[in-house]
């Protein structure tokens, strides 16, 4: 019989944490967002405008609450594949890195249009993986993004492709993202992505799967059961999300994989409520 | 051909600091109309610490080194958009390039550039070069992008420097691998590349003053 209440019990006490952990985010200032190009557009590559607004609607009013954003945005190649009409992702990396080129002209135009009209000014970085090897690189990347910061400014990042490479830079932004957080003394890094969160199993393949709420650990075996996913434009999948995790584990700033298609959900996490799942560190 | 044009500050703006559309307008038009020629241009353009400065609405440009990143992080975003809406006006794409001193030496990073430049330039798109002033700050310290203009130039092979200076109608050319230089309206500068043939120099004579660089290739 004492078994048989004992079990709710622990369920409780569980539920009571994981709720309480997600509470606790109503209290943080510095947030860094990371969009993915799966988010930011459709499936053929062309971009949702729509979503773009809601999210630049999201940020402008989170910063006007008086905290810090940072949006770490993808979408240059897929925009830049757009205005040059091509349908697919290009293979070879030197026309990513054209495409990357072009479109980063739109997508900022983009961002600044609808930002602007929201009466928040926005700026933009381009950052390599010197940030993490190059000590220079690294205090000047942080001085500008604190600056900008004080001033009240979003910075937009998104790596500089145009001299990075597959083999020596980051690859994808859930890890630039990350680092960029740890730059900045972030207290929350959101990863907005085109699923709903960590799931248990794949979720296409297994009708049984359903979102783990909150991990507070990274084991062998999570990171061994993050398999890749993606659409045809995007890079990330959810391996890139755990390494990124890692990042901020190791600088105990916490993490939120969440679906980005209501980018609105960025407030219902700032409310504490449940929303994907949520990478908290115990101390 | 190649050429890469340097376009000073006092290019894009009106006396009263901020950006003069015409002016804007007529440097698009000169750029596009050498792209249509068959020439290929490359854009190295000052302004971003300054376009930043007024959209924040500062006075003058700021003072220190992290505030003038912070400023050039605003203004090259202005920068990058104010040029791909004056292009759009002759059906012009521009893309954007950001390239740290490193590029001159690390030779992974020399070719990736190298690779963009050209690709981008092949595919009929105008790179719009600066460098990237928020993890670098040479050029801020410098306070003149002359020295990305010679990286350009010798990532590129570039034939040709043309700084715009003063007014969109007064260039002065300079030529790889010569110390001659000479001014040029934009109609004589359109003149001079609407003539070449081939990709090489072979230059309208009655060009007064201009020498004959047939056999440059």
């Amino acid at each position: 019989m004492a078994e048989i209440t004992e079990i709710p019990n622990t369920i409780d006490i569980i539920e009571n944490s994981r709720m309480e952990s997600w509470k606790q985010l109503k209290n943080c200032s510095r947030i860094v967002v990371k969009v993915g190009t799966s988010t930011l557009s459709y499936p053929n590559g062309r971009l949702n405008y729509q979503r773009l607004v809601k999210l630049a609607e999201a940020m402008a009013g989170i910063q006007k609450s008086g905290r810090k954003t940072i949006l770490v945005s993808s979408g240059a190649i897929a925009v830049g594949a757009g205005r040059l009409g091509l349908g697919s992702r290009p293979s070879s990396l030197a026309d990513k890195q054209a495409l990357a080129a072009i479109g980063q002209v739109e997508l900022i135009r983009l961002y600044q249009k609808f930002f602007g009209s929201r009466n928040q000014q926005v700026a933009q970085v381009l950052l390599t993986k010197d940030i993490v090897t190059n000590q220079e690189r690294r205090i000047n990347a942080t001085n500008t993004l604190n600056e900008l910061l004080s001033m009240d400014i979003i910075p937009i990042i998104n790596e500089n492709d145009t001299v990075a490479t597959d083999e020596i830079e980051f690859g994808d932004n859930d890890t630039l993202s990350a680092y960029v957080a740890t730059l900045v003394n972030a207290d929350l890094l959101v990863l907005l992505s085109d699923i709903d969160g960590l799931f248990s199993a794949d979720p296409r393949k297994n009708p049984d799967a359903r979102i783990i709420p909150e991990v507070t650990e990274i084991t062998a075996e999570l990171e061994k059961s993050a398999t890749d996913t993606g659409s045809g434009f995007g890079t990330g999948g959810m391996s890139t999300k755990i390494a990124a995790s890692v990042i901020c584990r190791d600088a105990r700033i916490r993490v939120v994989i969440t679906n980005g298609s209501n980018p609105e959900i960025l407030w219902n996490i700032l409310h504490g409520q449940e929303s994907g799942t949520l990478f908290s560190w115990k101390k | 051909m190649k050429i890469v044009v340097k376009v000073e500050i006092e290019t894009l703006f009106d006396e009263s600091g901020s950006v003069c559309s015409d002016k804007m307008e007529h440097l698009a038009m000169i750029c596009a109309n050498l792209q249509n020629s068959g020439a290929r241009v490359l854009i190295v353009s000052s302004g971003a610490i300054a376009l930043g400065a007024a959209r924040l609405g500062l006075n003058s440009v700021p003072e220190g080194i992290t505030a003038k990143q912070a400023a050039a992080a605003v203004g090259q975003a202005e920068l990058i958009i104010t040029y791909q809406e004056h292009f759009d006006n002759f059906d012009q794409t521009v893309a954007q390039v950001l390239l740290t001193k490193d590029v001159t030496d690390n030779p992974v990073r020399n070719i990736n550039a190298k690779n963009t430049l050209i690709n981008l330039m092949d595919k009929g798109i105008i790179p719009l070069i600066n460098e990237n002033d928020s993890v670098s700050t040479s050029d801020i310290i410098m306070n003149d992008n002359y020295p990305l203009v010679l990286i350009v130039t010798s990532l590129t092979d570039a034939d040709m420097v043309v700084v715009n200076t003063f007014n969109t109608d007064r260039f002065i050319l300079l030529f790889k691998d010569s110390s001659y230089s000479r001014e040029a309206t934009a109609e004589e500068l359109l003149d001079i590349t609407g003539n070449l043939k081939n990709g090489s120099f072979h230059l309208k004579q009655d060009i007064k003053g201009f020498p004959d660089y047939t056999g440059f290739n």
